[in-house]
């Protein structure tokens, strides 16, 4: 009798011990240079881009939600007066966006994802910079896709967006721990009409 | 009043504007993210919650996940193609896209069931195997103490007594 008392207590902190403990879920995304590294983002590290000028970035995307998750990675050109996302009520930014990457991950996968892009139309109107072509990965996106005074500070927003099953819908934050958490990241640049 | 009246539509008039500026602005500005078949977000969120299901059920379809974003880069290919005003291949990528989440969809059940079948058979074998190890691991101790005291005993029985001879000084 007493054998097998210490033996189903055992057994059970035996169980208890072994089983792991619930990690913290997050998605991380990260913006790589043209050297794969985080440095060189811009050709001669002039962020100061032309018509036709190619940057090449690479984004990653790591997902530790401990689930397979659907994830859409939405890019959207901001200058530097628009409202970007907001990190603490966890809504993004309300431009529409000019591309969009979507792809299924495996809990604990990386993706990575090409972005190589440049400015293909440009115009000056008084003050103000209009870029009014982009082409990333090959693909030509046209239309008045933003504007800055003087050119200056553009910003690429990349907001990372999936899908919840209980919304119905993508969304761009998630709760954990008590904390709204959300995953975007930018980098600046300016654009500039004129030929140097 | 009339005066009032007069300045809220001097109000409203350029916010109307304004807002149909903005609308129109934001039509101008989705070039890039082309109309797709409307049914095919849908059809691609129906198709990853059975897959996730799979998943959820202890299991893995990874051939499940490749078909799915092979669908996905189908669709984005589709939009492209559109983009460029070929709506034809738009049309045979998308219906391809459709007919691979189709399939997605008819294959996930039995992985899902087999992935719970599989789940619970994990669930019993691990359950059942603890109390056996630590049976076992009982029994173990139990030997090793057991043969350790013999051993010790029977060294105690080989023990000898010897009386040395006192060593003479000179």
């Amino acid at each position: 009798m007493f054998a097998l008392v210490t033996t189903i207590v055992t057994s059970g902190m035996a169980y208890s011990i072994l089983t792991p403990r619930p990690t913290e879920q997050f998605f991380a995304m990260w913006i790589l240079g043209s050297t794969g590294l985080a440095e060189h983002y811009y050709p001669n590290d002039n962020s100061s881009l032309k018509a036709g000028e190619q940057v090449n970035w690479t984004l990653g995307v790591y997902n530790h939600m401990a689930g397979l998750e659907y994830v859409v990675v939405r890019v959207k050109l901001l200058n530097s007066i628009l409202t970007g996302p907001d990190e603490t009520n966890g809504s993004p930014s309300p431009v529409v966006p000019i591309f969009e990457f979507t792809r299924v991950l495996l809990d604990n996968e990386t993706w990575s994802i090409p972005f190589v892009w440049r400015i293909s139309n440009i115009t000056q109107k008084g003050d103000s910079v209009l870029v009014t072509g982009l082409i990333v990965n090959q693909i030509p996106i046209s239309g008045q896709l933003g504007t800055a005074l003087s050119g200056f500070n553009f910003r690429l927003v990349f907001e990372l967006w999936f899908y919840n099953e209980a919304a119905k819908d993508l969304v761009f934050s998630w709760q954990t721990a008590g904390v709204r958490r959300s995953v975007w990241t930018q980098i600046w640049f300016n654009a500039t009409t004129t030929q140097q | 009043m009339t005066r009032s009246i007069g300045n809220l539509h001097g109000t409203v008039k350029p916010l109307l504007i304004v807002i149909a500026a903005m609308l129109l602005f934001a039509a101008i500005a989705t070039t890039a993210i082309t109309q797709t078949s409307n049914d095919l977000p849908t059809l691609s969120y129906q198709a990853f919650g059975q897959v996730a299901d799979v998943y959820r059920s202890g299991g893995q379809a990874p051939v499940l996940v490749d078909k799915l974003n092979q669908a996905l880069a189908l669709i984005q290919e589709a939009q492209f193609k559109r983009s460029q005003g070929d709506e034809a291949n738009a049309v045979k990528l998308e219906d391809q896209a459709r007919s691979t989440m189709a399939q997605i969809m008819s294959e996930a059940p039995a992985a899902q069931q087999k992935a719970a079948l599989d789940s619970t058979t994990r669930t019993i074998v691990v359950v059942a195997s603890i109390p056996v190890v630590v049976a076992a691991s009982t029994l173990i101790f139990y030997v090793t103490l057991r043969t350790w005291r013999w051993y010790e005993r029977m060294k105690l029985f080989e023990m000898r007594i010897v009386v040395g001879e006192k060593k003479t000084e000179d």
